[in-house]
């Protein structure tokens, strides 16, 4: 008996981790954007939302094979997110820290109510490159998918550590987070430098949300809930580590699985407002991230 | 001296129309005015105080619902039970503030989110009291025999008043001690302190007096609506209430009017701006079967929102101050070294 309730709760574990795995990719691109910037993007998941229609759109109106079609969608995430910062992030860069998350409030709103004026609120269905079926390790069924997506987002987590910390691109970028006079000074085209993190988080949100698609089902929606859980993800491994934000990730989606089942489902939300809230105040730099300081 | 009578008109032309407008008109002069003690509220918090809540319609749940559970169990007289509302959410935006002396800009908004998202599915949660998904009835208040008011007109008064009084309170609490404590706080928190302002009194205290006006509009709506459910109370009002401050002018008395006003009347005749949209859509073949207009709205506020932040970051109001050149000092815009080029 001890041992069967060990293994639902082992059970618990895993369906949290394949939750926490689409909280981790969103997570991710949160703190692509925040490492490259400085800003805290609202507007992530419905921008991952919106491209993830794109790429349905290419597949089921117009026929486009799967390969072809998520290139396609990624350049298009990634001018559809320079864009964005060029014309409308960059006229609030030098306010204060409120007018650009108005900004990308704006942006949320924007790209929700557009998506459901264009593709309705009907929940689609997305392609899998992946079979849908399941594995059994150890007595615990672990589904495919779950796999696939939580694959992706580690090496999707290397690449970007390694692009950050080890390219000149990278740390160009994030001098320019960092301090853009002198990021400025020593030659970085800093404008260039902002409108290339919200192109490459926007891309990564894009591949976030086709991931994400074939589990959640397509529509409008679809990244209210997985945002406020990327947020306290991103919150909990610190926004300034990618590590962090998949360790994050997963971690919310774990715990949140195992009160669901112990607790209460209708307490999940709170949960995360708990979380977000206990960290920031005990430890706002995060699990893995480091202080930053400011000079005052 | 002009300004003055303008207001003494304004406010007589307010408090004659209930008594000559059918009740549709009383029922949107009512929504305007609670929408305007939120935005009061909120405009302490986030103009004066310079602290960003995207957690308001939470305070606004709790205002309805604290009024609705005291109105039913406790059977209280009307006033009271409003004011135990702005009460119990004056008591969770106190213990919101706390924490939220450790947070700045985004994580504060991160952390607002939070709690706007998680207000309404604990209303699902515990049912025996609020209702859960039926939500919460309530009767509403009758105007007294001598008055011979019809319900609309009355409760149209309830809350026009209401209104008039908390504009009066703002304007008088904006340029007292406290006042002139936010807007110190906003501008430098440390030459502030440094002059003896207490960050962590004033900053909740910002907050409780925030969240006590958005509980106060909350239990209006309760009476007007004369029932309330979960779902008036999602994420998209925290967002609505942020849009009508930011489109009024935030750290301005009349620009939270105005811009409650607008953020009213805007869905009314967006149904017709939208489907315009629509039309349009439709005629270069962008649009998908079964699409819809519903919520198109949205993609309006976003559009506004954006054009104010970066054109007008002053709101509405700063038009009469540009105006006026009166600019100095209202909502101080850090315009940073900008060199070309780069």
């Amino acid at each position: 008996m001890a041992e069967g309730q060990l293994l639902s709760l082992a059970q618990q574990v895993v369906s949290g981790l394949s939750a926490g795995s689409i909280y981790a990719l969103l997570a991710l691109a949160l703190v692509l954007i925040y490492q490259s910037t400085d800003v805290v993007n609202f507007a992530q998941g419905e921008m991952a939302m919106f491209t993830t229609f794109i790429a349905y759109t290419l597949l089921t109106w117009y026929g486009v094979p799967f390969l072809p079609a998520v290139a396609l969608t990624l350049i298009f995430a990634f001018l559809l997110g320079y864009l964005v910062e060029r014309v409308v992030v960059r006229p609030v860069e030098e306010a204060p820290a409120l007018s650009v998350v108005i900004v990308t409030l704006g942006l949320y709103s924007i790209f929700n109510s557009v998506a459901g004026w264009v593709w309705g609120y009907v929940p689609k269905g997305f392609p899998s490159p992946i079979p849908g079926g399941t594995v059994r390790f150890f007595g615990l069924t672990v589904g495919l998918l779950d796999l696939w997506i939580l694959g992706c987002a580690l090496v999707i987590m290397v690449l970007l550590h390694l692009f950050l910390r080890r390219t000149t691109l990278g740390t160009a970028m994030r001098a320019t987070a960092h301090n853009r006079t002198a990021a400025r000074l020593v030659g970085i085209p800093v404008g260039r430098m902002l409108s290339l993190g919200w192109g490459l988080s926007a891309a990564l949100g894009a591949v976030a949300g086709m991931l994400a698609a074939p589990k959640i089902f397509l529509e409008p929606n679809m990244m209210a809930g997985v945002l406020l859980y990327a947020f306290a993800g991103a919150v909990l491994g610190g926004l300034g580590s990618p590590f962090g934000a998949i360790a994050g990730g997963l971690l919310v989606g774990v715990i949140e699985n195992l009160l669901g089942a112990l607790v209460a489902t209708e307490l999940k939300a709170g949960l995360a407002f708990f979380m977000i809230l206990a960290v920031l105040v005990v430890r706002p730099q995060g699990l893995f991230g480091t202080v930053r300081r400011r000079k005052v | 001296m002009a300004g003055r009578i303008l207001l003494a008109v304004l406010v007589i032309c307010l408090l004659a129309a209930p008594l000559f407008v059918n009740q549709f008109a009383n029922f949107v002069l009512s929504r305007m005015a609670v929408y305007a003690v939120v935005a009061l509220g909120l405009n302490l918090l986030t103009g004066y105080s310079g602290q960003i809540s995207l957690g308001h319609g939470a305070f606004f749940a709790i205002g309805a619902y604290g009024a609705a559970i005291v109105a039913n169990r406790l059977g209280l007289p009307w006033p009271l039970c409003i004011l135990a509302g702005g009460l119990a959410a004056g008591l969770a935006g106190y213990l919101l503030g706390w924490p939220s002396l450790r947070l700045t800009g985004p994580y504060l908004a991160i952390a607002t989110l939070a709690l706007a998202v998680a207000v309404p599915q604990a209303l699902l949660k515990f049912e025996g009291v609020t209702g859960g998904v039926q939500g919460l009835k309530l009767s509403q208040p009758r105007s007294p025999a001598g008055l011979g008011l019809a319900q609309d007109q009355w409760l149209a008064y309830i809350c026009l008043v209401t209104a008039m009084a908390m504009v009066w309170l703002t304007v008088n609490l904006v340029r007292s001690r406290i006042g002139r404590a936010f807007i110190a706080l906003r501008d430098s928190e440390i030459a502030a302190q440094a002059v003896g302002v207490s960050l962590s009194r004033f900053k909740t205290l910002a907050f409780a007096i925030s969240a006590f006006y958005t509980g106060l509009a909350g239990g209006l709506l309760a009476y007007l609506l004369g029932y309330i459910a979960p779902d008036a109370f999602t994420l998209v009002v925290s967002i609505e209430f942020l849009t009508m401050v930011v489109i009024g002018g935030l750290a301005s008395v009349a620009g939270s009017v105005i811009g409650a006003a607008i953020i009213v009347v805007l869905p009314l005749l967006g149904s017709n701006l939208t489907d315009y949209l629509a039309g349009l859509l439709n005629l270069v073949g962008l649009s998908a079967v079964g699409a819809t207009t519903k919520g198109l709205i949205w993609a309006v506020y976003g559009v506004i929102l954006i054009l104010v932040m970066v054109f007008l970051p002053g709101g509405l109001v700063s038009l009469y101050y540009k105006a006026k050149d009166f600019w100095a000092g209202a909502w101080p815009r850090e315009k940073g070294v900008r060199p070309g080029g780069v």
